[in-house]
């Protein structure tokens, strides 16, 4: 077999997927009664054609990374965290803290240690169920869930509380939101015109972090190791709980960052709802993505590309923007398939005989 | 749905062939078993002994080739279609739920007995008893499947796939997990069934082959290479025609060494996955340079011991003395770094990284080690040549170091794991069923290493259940049952008789 065919086969499998995702969400639109092919037209491409909506899917796919990429790492070690959406909302919170407790610090203190105080805040949010694990086996996918319901609600809490703009006070609209946090924590927005901040390069330096760190460290070749195996790794002498430890905090860690990067870059202050899902999507980017930052990164633009391009639609054909939750799902479960037949080698060479005009009297294929 | 029970006169399958990735398992083999006939079919592991009759069975679709029962071709879409047609299997590992009665268990698929609302416990009952009566299997209905031994277990087997309508019986290895004692019954029992209906067992046991089988088929690298009548053959020729060439396994002939005692285990008690305890107050002691054979149907502690010695499972009460130091519940890594050498039984999923490729698995136990890291990076330059030179050293058979060591055949995997061991310089090594289901050479290759381990002072405790590797290779041996150890026995005393009473739990051989 040779690796041309390899590539081939495998790059084939990956657009029959998409084709089947586009064709399954295709009869979905027909039954809402939507023109599917103008739809397609719309999410896919409008958000290209011009500057702002470009920016605009960056912006998106800045927090997707950096969420993403935590995930991934998390994933790789064996523990799956669904618990991005609440660590990216006690990273805001943790930010927040720091950037209204020290406003006068000059901004190369300031911003270094508000994104820092987030990355910790998510941190610890990912060390808990990760500890609770290690311990006492107790499942990710509970603790998580449980966890993101805690977050979301100590966040409105406080937006309501503690960290409530004086200034909605006295004037009464009682808004839930902080005040506008300051400027010394403000990302530069580098592109005239639009809202694409300096996070995206931030983005780029942790996907070139998180490589470094899963392929060429001994760190990550044992976290890879705990993930991919953790009774070998527990034979090889790897402590498998220290190091699914240490990938939750990590993994929280990111998308604490993801939220610090994105009140720092966009909002400016913590409203409610900036997590808006970004949580759980990155779980779909990390797996879109294979797990690798070289593809977390195109992955992000993509699912960046979705939710610009949902928008889109709801004002250009009238579909709702929610229906990219639905692509979303179909997507996953689709990805789900693809992994197993491209984990399938014995499909594989039975296609390249075929391809060779071997085996004369070949039965049906059945995936 | 209707079953016939019209005999199965013949069987015959043709020109079948079989392709797996890189392997061609099934090389246009054609073979007969006429009625009452016991056909073995023999070969190295890997040869295609089990591809073959997983084809017959309808687990695998043959890429060419057809099956012929009375002379009808047949198409076989799943075992379902399979057992229909009279066929029946017994696999290597039996198919019981441990928690459900024999009763219960058989009446899974007896498909007679259910109705959409009742399960007819009765009927199958009967049934049990007419088969048992019918063949000489008796079998306990009400016991429960966890309390048996693997040999009634095995019988279980035997009835439930002849209650379910079996007239053709396929039986893969069945004797090897059964004490010596319990083979011979094993083959007195299929004999007298054999009157009854064609059996293909699967064995690289030369002597039941003689004991059993009128017709012999030898597979080689998926080939048939011989098919003839069994008692024409002595078992050196059958032994020749299996491996193409002659063997010789090499053999401890080294006087015994008296070195100083670096394993001592103490009163030690361990606990099962279940709960109960696997170690009843063990003990056993093992010299540098000697090789301690431990002898035991698989399933009396060894895995717990070899675990409880790694630190990979708990130990309840004793001491495991290591050069002096207790290391009983100590980490798996200060284990290691004392000097502890472990070649796991379960190689494919504990001793390496399946997805890991080779170069990486060879470092599994070292990643921290500065020969391989500098301020925790990697160092691939020194990963690479460690992988090159151990490849060569250890003539491990991979189309380069990059390939996912799980895409290894089953040899090539063990001297991955036994080349990472034997490479770290440890001061001690448990092998634990080091050669099973290895072909006559990879076994060979890695006996030479052990023996050669043993020569360099290094003590070595082997797990295994095959008495023949024991008896190559051990000073001493020691038998294994239910936790304890029966017995030590010097090698001069050591014969596969006694070994094989002490491993079914008789302690004094006088009784016998």
């Amino acid at each position: 077999m040779t690796k041309q065919f390899r590539i081939l086969y495998k790059v084939s499998i990956i657009i029959l997927a998409i084709l089947a995702a586009m064709l399954i969400g295709s009869i979905i639109l027909m039954t809402i009664g939507a023109d599917v092919f103008k739809t397609y037209l719309v999410i896919l491409f409008e958000p290209l054609k011009t500057t702002l909506q470009l920016s605009e899917v960056l912006l998106r796919a800045i927090p997707l990374t950096i969420i993403a990429l935590g995930i991934s790492v998390a994933y790789r070690s064996g523990i799956i965290n669904i618990g991005a959406e609440g660590q990216m909302a006690m990273g805001i919170l943790g930010t927040t803290a720091v950037a209204l407790a020290f406003p006068e610090l000059p901004k190369p203190v300031l911003l270094p240690m508000a994104v820092l105080a987030g990355a910790i805040s998510g941190g610890v949010w990912g060390f808990i169920p990760g500890f609770l694990k290690a311990k006492l086996q107790v499942s990710e996918l509970l603790s998580t869930v449980m966890l993101n319901y805690i977050a979301a609600q100590f966040y409105t809490f406080l937006l309501r509380g503690p960290m409530l703009d004086p200034a909605e006070l006295t004037m009464g609209s009682g808004t839930p939101q902080s005040m506008r946090l300051s400027r010394n924590l403000w990302l530069d927005r580098f592109l005239p015109g639009t809202r694409l901040h300096t996070g995206l390069f931030f983005a780029l330096i942790l996907a070139l972090l998180i490589y470094f760190l899963l392929w060429k460290t001994k760190y990550g070749y044992k976290m890879r190791a705990a993930g991919a195996s953790a009774r070998a790794a527990r034979y090889g002498g790897i402590s498998v709980t220290w190091y699914l430890v240490i990938a939750m905090v990590i993994s929280g860690a990111f998308a604490g960052m993801a939220g610090a990067i994105e009140i720092a870059g966009v909002h400016r202050r913590a409203i409610e709802g900036i997590t808006g899902g970004y949580g759980f999507s990155g779980i779909v980017v990390a797996l879109f993505g294979g797990l690798h930052p070289a593809g977390i990164i195109p992955a992000s633009f993509f699912f960046g590309l979705l939710i610009v391009g949902a928008d889109m639609t709801q004002r250009m054909v009238g579909v709702p923007a929610n229906m990219v939750n639905v692509l979303q799902g179909i997507i996953i479960l689709v990805i789900v398939a693809t992994k197993m037949i491209l984990a399938d080698p014995y499909l594989m060479e039975k296609v390249w005989r075929k391809v060779q005009g071997l085996g004369k009297k070949t039965k049906e294929v059945t995936a | 749905m209707e079953v016939t029970h019209k005999k199965i006169t013949s069987l015959r399958m043709e020109h079948i062939t079989k392709r797996f990735p890189g392997v061609l398992a099934s090389d246009d083999i054609t073979l007969t078993v006429e009625e009452g006939e016991v056909l073995a079919l023999v070969g190295e592991n890997g040869a295609g002994k089990t591809t073959l009759m997983n084809i017959l069975m309808g687990l695998y679709q043959p890429d060419e080739g057809r099956i012929l029962i009375n002379g009808e071709e047949v198409h076989f879409k799943s075992p379902n279609d399979a057992f229909d047609a009279g066929l029946g299997m017994v696999h290597q590992q039996y198919m019981l739920v441990p928690n459900m009665t024999v009763l219960e268990n058989i009446a899974l698929g007896y498909k007679q007995a259910w109705s959409p609302i009742k399960l007819d416990l009765g009927m199958v009952r009967e049934r049990i008893n007419e088969i048992s009566k019918k063949y000489g299997l008796f079998v306990d209905p009400d016991a429960y499947i966890w309390q048996l031994s693997v040999g009634e277990q095995q019988r279980v087997e035997l009835v439930k796939t002849l209650c379910l309508g079996a007239r053709f019986l396929i039986l893969d290895e069945p004797t090897s997990a059964l004490t010596p004692q319990e083979t011979d019954e094993l083959i007195v029992l299929l004999k007298r069934m054999s009157s009854e209906l064609s059996i293909i067992f699967i064995s690289h046991k030369l002597q039941e082959v003689k004991d059993l089988s009128d017709k012999i088929a030898i597979l080689r690298h998926g080939a048939m290479v011989f098919e003839g009548t069994t008692k024409d053959h002595s078992p050196s020729d059958i032994a020749a025609l299996m491996t193409g060439h002659e063997v010789d396994l090499p053999q401890n002939d080294a006087p015994s060494c008296n070195g100083t005692p670096v394993l001592d285990l103490k009163n030690l008690n361990v606990k099962s996955d279940r709960g109960f305890l696997a170690l009843k107050d063990l003990n056993l002691t093992i010299r540098g340079g000697e090789i301690v054979g431990l002898a035991g149907v698989s399933g009396n502690g060894q895995r717990e011991l070899a675990e409880a010695i790694n630190g990979l499972r708990k130990v309840e009460s004793g001491e495991i003395l290591f050069f002096g130091e207790n290391i009983a519940n100590k980490t798996p890594y200060h284990i290691i770094e004392a000097g502890m050498g472990y070649i796991p039984e379960e190689r494919n999923t504990e001793g390496i990284v399946p997805s890991f490729s080779m170069k990486e698995n060879l470092i599994l136990k070292d990643s921290g080690r500065d020969e391989f890291s500098k301020h925790s990076f990697l160092k691939n330059k020194a990963i690479e040549k460690n992988a090159n030179d151990l490849r060569v050293k250890f003539d491990i058979r991979s189309p380069n170091i990059h390939v996912a060591a799980g895409s290894l055949s089953g040899g090539n995997i063990q001297k991955v794991i036994l080349a990472r061991e034997i490479s770290r310089k440890p001061k001690f090594l448990i092998a634990v069923y080091p050669i099973r289901g290895l072909d006559l050479g990879a076994a060979e290759f890695i006996h030479k290493q052990l023996l050669e381990k043993r020569k360099e002072g290094i003590g070595i405790l082997l797990v295994s259940e095959e008495l023949d590797e024991i008896l190559d290779l051990s000073d001493r041996v020691a038998v294994i049952f239910k936790g304890q150890i029966q017995k030590v026995l010097d090698r001069k005393d050591a014969n596969r008789r006694s070994l094989g009473i002490l491993m079914a739990g008789v302690k004094d051989d006088q009784t016998v």
